[in-house]
């Protein structure tokens, strides 16, 4: 088993309504997430990264493509176990404590004991174990990316799915983030994100994979894609080429 | 604590801070409170009044709740996003929209507990308890029964359109015994025949219709509920059944 994620022939079109035509936003493109790495996603805004991450999740079913986990299994509850999600700018039910908002995803995925060492675990790793009885509608946005950071850690999950998640934060927030994923990284936990701050993906990405106009543009190691010294001037590049943007 | 039991209860706990369910809350009471006003013109009439005003107004907001959190709610955790949290977890969408299903319950039951135990302490416990409780049942078992057929609506079609649907089906389905008569008094058959059809197709609210001071007095045939409980129930399972085959089909954009 070498890969945590692997997305073949992938192809979605949304139907247009009466008036609107139908809209491709993905063209029938493979990549994979190397097991045990981390792997950046990037695309300018459009380009199909969170309609790529929904379908891997499940949320959007594909016009065709296989998606398998793990070296091959399909999604599945099983799957999903093994998994922790951020979306992009959650929304989180705001009259829960921080603790009760815990307990809540520790219920979702199945409960069980443990609940008070995981929590504390997870909130410690976040720095929020002094606001844990606090309601989530008087915290900030840096503390609500923490909390959503700290759900999707809460079962050890095996592969981190993180849609923007360093996106509207302070430099304070984007280095606990940063942190965060290099200490998962040394858990050996694969992480997927997709980001627009290409300068991270220098810092924390062992893979890339780079989308455009929902066709793929690279996938393969970061090495390899930033030949010219760093993926910022890579990418640049690379849509100077391609797309005829400079 | 099955997931399905989480979503219920978060739900429960996030339906009881919306303002549109006070709002409703507000105006049962304050249709109840008018009652007593008209009560007070006529001595003799006066219970009647308030049983019919208050059981009217309990009715009527417990529909509109409906049609809000139905119809709206599943489209609010979809643009929030909240949605994609709760289901990246283990857990399948018809469960999620099962535990919806019982997080709106379990608010329509409490609020049907506390509008219907005032309502009866204002009615001076003119009436036997259980009669009480009987015609009050009456009004949870439509209230569930448009609950599924909303949250069916909501996978299909945008909360609005799912919200005016399904007052339109809350009228008409109370209105089949009407159409049916008025077919039968004026010698309609196009009217007979559209009520017989209703009949077949969808539920038949006016039979859950109980709110007399009739059924206060004497109470309901317990043929009668269990047939009323059979047929609810099994337009519920019928209506969630559609619910998450279209919700298991919907993409999540």
């Amino acid at each position: 088993m070498t890969e945590a994620i692997k997305v073949e022939g992938l192809q979605k079109t949304f139907q247009g309504g009466v008036f609107e035509p139908d809209r491709t936003v993905l063209r029938s493109f493979q990549f994979s997430v190397p097991l045990g790495q981390t792997a950046g996603f990037i695309g300018v805004n459009g380009s199909g990264k969170t309609t790529t991450l929904k379908c891997i999740l499940g949320f959007i079913r594909p016009n065709a493509g296989k998606i398998s986990f793990f070296g091959g299994e399909p999604l599945s509850n099983a799957v999903k176990s093994r998994l922790g999600y951020l979306p992009e700018r959650p929304y989180y039910h705001d009259f829960l404590t921080a603790e009760e908002y815990l307990r809540f995803h520790w219920d979702l995925s199945g409960g069980g004991e443990g609940f008070p060492a995981a929590s504390n675990e997870v909130l410690d790793k976040v720095k929020m174990t002094p606001h844990k009885d606090r309601r989530l509608r008087g915290f900030s946005k840096g503390m609500l990316q923490r909390i959503g950071l700290a759900q999707a850690l809460l079962r050890r999950p095996e592969l981190l799915i993180l849609d923007e998640p360093m996106s509207g934060l302070d430099p304070d927030g984007r280095i606990l983030i940063k942190d965060i994923i290099r200490s998962e990284q040394q858990k050996g936990t694969t992480i997927f994100f997709s980001s627009h701050l290409l300068g991270d993906m220098d810092e924390l990405c062992q893979h890339l994979v780079v989308l455009d106009q929902g066709q793929l543009m690279f996938q393969g190691a970061l090495k390899d894609f930033a030949q010219k010294g760093n993926v910022e001037d890579t990418f640049r590049e690379m849509r100077k080429h391609f797309v005829g943007v400079e | 604590m099955r997931p399905f039991q989480a979503i219920a209860r978060t739900s429960f706990r996030e339906f009881i801070r919306d303002r549109s369910v006070l709002a409703c809350a507000f105006v049962a009471v304050a249709l109840m409170a008018l009652s007593f006003v008209f009560g007070a013109m006529s001595f003799s009439e006066k219970q009647r009044l308030l049983s019919h005003f208050g059981l009217s107004a309990i009715h009527m907001s417990g529909v509109a709740i409906v049609a809000l959190l139905g119809a709206f709610h599943l489209h609010r955790e979809l643009e929030r996003q909240t949605l994609l949290l709760i289901l990246a977890r283990p857990i399948g969408r018809g469960e999620f929209l099962i535990g919806k299903f019982f997080g709106v319950f379990g608010l329509l039951f409490l609020f049907w507990l506390l509008l219907g135990a005032l309502l009866f302490a204002l009615l001076l416990f003119s009436w036997p308890l259980g009669h009480f409780v009987n015609v009050m049942y009456g009004i949870l078992m439509e209230w569930s029964i448009l609950l599924a057929f909303a949250m069916f609506l909501s996978t299909a079609v945008r909360g609005s359109i799912a919200a005016l649907v399904t007052i339109g089906f809350f009228l008409v389905g109370n209105g089949i015994e009407e159409i049916g008569f008025f077919g039968r008094k004026y010698q309609k058959p196009v009217y007979i025949y559209l009520s017989e059809t209703l009949d077949m197709v969808m539920p038949n609210l006016y039979r859950f219709n109980w709110r007399s001071v009739y059924f206060l007095e004497n109470g309901v045939a317990s043929s009668h509920t269990i047939w009323v409980t059979f047929h609810g129930l099994a337009w519920i399972v019928l209506f969630l059944t559609l619910a998450i085959i279209t919700f298991r089909r919907k993409d999540l954009v």
